[in-house]
This record gives structure tokens, sequence and C-alpha cells, in this order.
């Protein structure tokens, strides 16, 4: 992200000061947006979402069958979508947990967490995830 | 896992494959945009790296020509050895045949 700002930066550069405190200042400027932006976390909304996540929405209220597999990246998308919502930790854990599919005692180890709080921060974060869905759906209807 | 939402359950076990499906593509247009990008800055010379080369080339050039001149005066300078060389044994040859023949 550092380099394509650089990229896009670069006719701005005026080469007044040396070009390694002018990447070091991006850098540390894109680094502070994104804590800036990860403290937003806005909600999700229907209009927010492709076709194909409004479709894998669907088919999850009216059938209790596995997803097809032409919609395995649609649902990719919106559980990204469903993240970004959630606070950096319960992200990280949800992360780990279902979609890298990691014990709990692995992510004990990773993020020197107890295995409690490992467990507390995955039922939250699920219970949020699953509060998301239910609200698009609503919306929907 | 067991007490998941079935329905969280079936999206995250989909999501799961969907991750491995699809490998991550640029956005449209990212390669043109960074080449034309890299033309501008390229005609307008205003950064640093486009300096950076200039000054490279120069030195390179500047170390081929002097390479080059030292070379060239190398060479002069053996060619008028060999040529001293040789008018001193002509005059050697030359004085010996006179006295042999006197």
């Amino acid at each position: 992200m550092i380099f394509i700002k650089m990229f896009q930066k670069l006719p701005q550069f005026s080469g007044k000061v040396p070009l390694e405190h002018w990447v070091s200042r991006i850098a540390v400027n894109t680094c502070l947006n994104q804590i800036q932006s990860e403290k937003v976390r806005p909600e999700i909304r229907h209009a927010d979402l492709s076709e194909d996540e409004v479709a894998v929405i669907e088919n999850l209220a009216v059938s209790s069958d596995e997803l097809a597999p032409d919609k395995r990246f649609a649902s990719r998308q919106l559980v990204e979508h469903l993240l970004k919502a959630l606070k950096p930790a319960e992200r990280l854990v949800i992360d780990l947990l279902y979609l890298q599919g990691r014990t709990v005692a692995e992510i004990k180890k990773v993020t020197g967490w107890s295995a409690a709080l490992v467990k507390v921060r995955a039922f939250r974060a699920r219970q949020k995830m699953k509060q998301q869905l239910e609200r698009i759906s609503a919306e929907e209807n | 896992m067991s007490n998941v939402d079935p329905k969280l359950d079936r999206l995250l076990r989909s999501a799961v494959q969907g991750g491995d499906d699809h490998s991550p593509a640029a956005p449209f247009g990212f390669d043109t945009r960074v080449v034309a990008l890299w033309r501008v800055s390229r005609i307008g010379n205003g950064n640093g790296l486009a300096r950076l080369v200039r000054r490279v080339a120069f030195a390179a050039m500047t170390l081929i020509v002097i390479a080059s001149a030292a070379a060239l005066y190398e060479a002069n300078q053996e060619r008028d050895a060999d040529e001293a060389y040789g008018n001193e044994f002509a005059i050697a040859d030359s004085a010996i045949q006179s006295e042999v023949f006197r």
C-alpha cells in the first residue's frame, strides 16, 4: 500500500528533501490513516453489497444446504465486509479460527491471549457477525 | 465451532473455500496508471530517481572516456619504445658491418 501511494504521489516530490525522508513520511501517514480507519468501523448497508453477496444472503435465509461452489467467492467477500465492522482483535480471532482453521491452542500461542479470552472474543465476534447478517437480511425484506 | 449459528457456519465454510479459489488481482487499469505516472515523471525530470540514473550514466561515460584515453596513451608509449630499440639495433648493426669490412 505504501509503495502504491509512493507511485501515486511521485509527481508531488519536489526534490527539496531526501527521497528517504519523503518515503518514510508517506509510510507514517499511511499507517496513521489505517489506524484511524480501524477506529471508525462503519456499519454495512445492503446497498454496499454486490448482487452476488445479496444472493448469498438470500440463499442462507431460504435454504439450509451448503452454498454452491460459484457462490464461494461472493461469500468470502461478504465475510470480508462483515469483518470490517469488527474490532481488530475480534477480526483477528475470526480470521485465525475460522478462515485459517487454527486451533484455540495455536491462537493462544500466536497472540499471547488466554484460551478463555480467545473463546470470549470469538463468541462476541460471531454474535456481532450474526447480528449484522440479520440486520442486512431485514433491510432486504 | 459447534456453537456457531448455522447460517454463519455455512457462510464461513464457503468463505474458506472461496479464499482458495480466487487469486487477488490488481484493480482495473492499475498497471496503465502506474506506467503513465512513470512516463510523466520521466518527462518532467522532477524526481530523485531520474537524477540518480542520469548521474550514474554520466559517471560511467566519463570513466569510459578516461580509460580509452589511457589505453591509447599506453599503446603510443609502447610503439615509441619499440622504435627506439629498433634504431639502436640498426646503429649497432651498421657499426659491426663497417668494422668487419674494414
